[in-house]
């Protein structure tokens, strides 16, 4: 009988007992866990699903269990912050009721932390229920009702709480697991964040907070390095031990029998697993698809070489299309993104006509990129890098012919698009050999003007700027506030009512489960889903039960996220 | 012989104001709301630095700001002065306070409220926050505008840096802005993206403090106003006219940018009923 839960690839929606049981050791996973329960202020990076959460709520559970350890754990996910984000648009306290916001989540995760050590006191003037009714009200935006004084909460609150709360449990520290912290696509937040980061930590409080690379913008007083220390989390897929690390995940999620068919095809499975390109959630994603369950419950796997390409396209589609998503999330940057295509295409060009003619050892999947790179590219390999198309490797000074910035592409994408050997097909083992023998200072270089494709750079990098609402007359700049004609105030859309104003076809489900959600529900977009309470709409659908209503809901939770 | 205090620089003639009427004009009094002319002030300046004249000379930045900041100010005098004029309870307030004579004596009578703030710099948060209080009754920062006064005053700490040396940072204001000192001269930079977030901050002040002016004044209408031994109740909506003339944005009303789009008897009869007076 298949486990409903097995194919949950994100941490956070995985029951505890299943967490536990399915989450393996990550590499560099002991001293990661060191620093996330040890003192001192930590940001850890890494493309969405290579594991961050998952470290979050190890180190969650390894201070909660311990009894010998000093730190009191409270892990507060930030993931519908983008919810406060209206607020930046319509209220000149937005700053403050955000700062609000994330000092009550906190206070949430405190009650949670104190419930699971069996202790449910009141340890502040609001209780969890009060606690969580005003985070509610806040994501709302109804800043009205929240006037109260003791609504009000300030940072020496929490500095006065922790100290508390440590008291109580009899522990020293106050270790503060941040998830999903500095939303992606709203900066104002994100500098938001980073400085009520920077001033809650203290000597008792250690704040860890999990970002994303390439998209973050800190605040001005934030310096990394000084205020925090950054920790690569992502597990990279040439590292020593990745394939072993890859087949662990598999086999604590799988039964024997399916774990056992899996390694059978073992140049098949490791294509995969290199195809996942360090991400336990592409992964499984991609096994999920060849897994079938008859009627007696019985899962089999159906690997075969066809299956395992066809499934590493749709892991490269589902990756490039978180991508291509940002069109609709930052409809500013939309030619930035259509030129960014481009230089993708062009890149995956290049690197395959390299590599012709090479042999085994000596296929590449790096571009070197000379300085400088421009602002605008700088953004677009930011987008790149948040999907996980792209990676930064290194630089590489050749002295008097200068410094280039180096990139590795997505491992799928070197497969789907047959970058290495240009042979006909896909030979999975000459694959896997040439994914296990990465060359070095073996690559392409280029100039930037060489791998953007348009003549006109500045169209091809111009933001997508709505005009003067009132005049129509056209914006001058990005940073412009006020139309320079008739004076009115530039209207900035929402990225959150945007985002959440899309069709619910844009989620990772069938059309034809869109369909028939429209037609039994009255859920047409994306924000009805976030909006319908315990999911009764959406259980009224034929075929969505609680499950299916869960995952669904988590879809539209991952689209704002 | 020569004489020796010639010796550093040019010589210069006798210089004077040949006729300071050429100075000023004299001009109707606005029929504009104290929002409004703000709105049109900006427009002015917006357009008298177009997006084409930036990043040439290091003074368009500067002296746009501080027009703009000039406006703010201006907004603030005279909406004071309108409430005083209007608002039994700030009278009540502002009675202990105390006048300059010449300013007395300069304005015409229906325009004396507006003395009232001629010695006082409203470039200032506090000078703002302190003078509603003492004069109108009212508390800014309690309102919600806590957070963005903050911001205006580092806004006013760049303007005293380019009014009084030259765009040098004074210690003071260096320090009150909380930026690294060095050993070299510090200056203030004003670009296009910089003074439009200046502008937008004053913005926000002014549509903000109006709403809390309005919404103050709305509810003393509905109470305390009506408990005075002068409350005629015939008069209840004119009285209610004149707040409502007072603040409403006929520009903003224009532009289509008002969430709430309420006429003034239709916002009247909300208060009535929200207060529950028969």
């Amino acid at each position: 009988m298949i486990d409903s839960e097995i194919f949950t690839e994100q941490a956070e929606y995985l029951s505890g007992s299943a967490f536990k049981r399915w989450s393996i050791s990550h590499q560099n996973e002991a001293d990661t866990l060191r620093k996330l329960t040890q003192a001192g202020a930590k940001l850890i990076t890494g493309p969405r699903g290579c594991g961050k959460t998952t470290l979050m709520l190890k180190a969650f559970d390894k201070l909660i269990t311990s009894e010998r350890g000093n730190g009191f754990p409270v892990y507060v996910n930030f993931k519908s912050s983008l919810k406060l984000e209206p607020l930046y648009r319509s209220n000149t306290n937005a700053v403050y009721w955000f700062n609000q916001w994330v000092m009550l989540k906190v206070i949430s995760g405190i009650y949670d932390s104190l419930i699971k050590i069996d202790i449910s006191i009141n340890v502040f003037r609001l209780t969890k229920e009060q606690t969580a009714k005003n985070i509610e009200l806040l994501e709302m935006g109804r800043v009205d009702l929240l006037n109260d004084k003791d609504d009000q909460i300030t940072l020496n609150d929490i500095h006065s709480l922790a100290d508390k709360v440590c008291e109580i449990s009899s522990k020293s520290r106050f270790i503060l697991l941040l998830d999903d912290a500095g939303h992606a696509f709203s900066s104002d937040q994100q500098k938001d964040f980073f400085e009520f980061y920077r001033q809650i930590k203290s000597k008792k409080i250690s704040p860890k907070a999990a970002i994303y690379p390439g998209v973050i913008n800190y605040s001005s007083s934030f310096h990394v390095g000084h205020d925090a220390e950054e920790i690569d989390v992502w597990v990279k897929p040439n590292s020593e031990g990745y394939l072993d690390f890859m087949h662990s995940l598999l086999k604590s999620r799988f039964e024997s029998k399916v774990f056992e068919s899996l390694v059978s095809e073992k140049n098949l499975l490791n294509l995969m697993c290199f195809a996942a390109y360090g991400i336990p959630r592409a992964l499984l994603n991609m096994i999920s698809s060849i897994c079938i369950e008859d009627d007696d419950g019985e899962v089999s796997v159906n690997l075969t070489a066809k299956n395992t390409l066809k499934e590493i396209k749709n892991s490269h589609d589902s990756t490039y299309n978180i991508y291509d998503s940002l069109k609709i999330k930052l409809p500013m940057y939309r030619n930035f993104i259509d030129t960014g295509s481009n230089f993708y295409e062009q890149t995956l060009k290049i690197i395959k006509e390299f590599n012709k003619g090479s042999e085994i050892g000596r296929q590449s999947s790096i571009i070197a990129i000379k300085r400088p790179v421009s602002a605008e590219l700088e953004k677009v390999i930011g987008f790149f890098q948040y999907a996980g198309l792209l990676a930064p490797n290194s630089i590489s000074n050749r002295g008097g012919k200068g410094v280039y910035e180096l990139y590795e592409i997505h491992y799928a994408a070197i497969i789907d698009r047959n970058i290495f050997f240009s042979s006909k097909a896909i030979n999975s083992e000459k694959y896997v050999e040439a994914f296990s023998n990465r060359p070095n200072h073996h690559y392409p270089r280029h100039l930037e003007t060489s791998l953007i494709p348009e003549d006109n750079l500045d169209r091809a990098f111009s933001l997508a700027l709505p005009s003067c609402e009132v005049c129509k007359s056209p914006r001058v700049s990005d940073k412009a506030k006020f139309c320079m004609e008739c004076g009115a105030k530039l209207q900035d859309a929402s990225i959150f009512e945007d985002i959440v104003s899309q069709d619910i076809e844009l989620l990772p489900i069938t059309t034809a489960r869109a369909d028939s959600i429209k037609q039994s529900s009255k859920i047409r977009k994306i924000k009805d889903i976030l909006m319908d309470y315990d999911n009764k709409e959406l259980r009224k659908v034929n075929m969505i039960g609680p499950a299916w209503a869960k995952k669904i809901k988590s879809y539209a939770e991952e689209f704002i996220a | 012989m020569s004489n020796w205090k010639s010796c550093i620089s040019q010589n210069v003639g006798s210089e004077r104001i040949n006729d300071l009427n050429d100075y000023v004009s004299v001009n109707e009094a606005s029929s504009l709301s104290p929002i409004d002319e703000f709105y049109s002030e900006m427009q002015s300046i917006l357009s008298l630095f177009p997006y084409e004249s930036w990043g040439g000379n290091t003074w368009v930045g500067p002296l746009a700001s501080i027009a703009i900041i000039s406006s703010v100010e201006n907004y603030f005098r005279q909406i004071f002065s309108k409430i005083l004029k209007i608002c039994v309870d700030s009278q009540k307030v502002a009675a202990n306070n105390s006048i300059n004579l010449g300013s007395v004596i300069w304005h015409p009578s229906n325009e004396i409220e507006r003395g009232a703030f001629e010695h006082i710099s409203l470039a200032s948060s506090d000078n703002i926050t302190n003078t509603a209080k003492k004069f109108i009754g009212i508390d800014l920062k309690s309102n919600g505008l806590g957070t963005i006064l903050e911001e205006f005053d580092k806004v006013c700490e760049l303007r005293h840096g380019i009014v009084h040396s030259g765009m040098v940072v004074a210690g003071k204001n260096g320090i009150k802005l909380k930026l690294q000192s060095t050993n070299e001269v510090i200056k203030i930079k004003i670009g296009f993206d910089q003074f439009q977030e200046i502008t937008s901050i004053c913005n926000a002040l002014i549509v903000d403090s109006n709403k809390v002016f309005f919404a103050e004044l709305a509810k003393r209408w509905a109470t305390t106003w009506r408990d005075t031994p002068g409350w005629d109740s015939s008069n209840a909506n004119s009285k209610f006219k004149a707040i409502w003339t007072t603040f409403y944005s006929l520009r903003d009303k224009q532009n289509e940018t008002i969430p709430e789009d309420l006429t003034w008897l239709k916002c009247r009869n909300q208060i009535i009923r929200e207060f529950n007076i028969h």
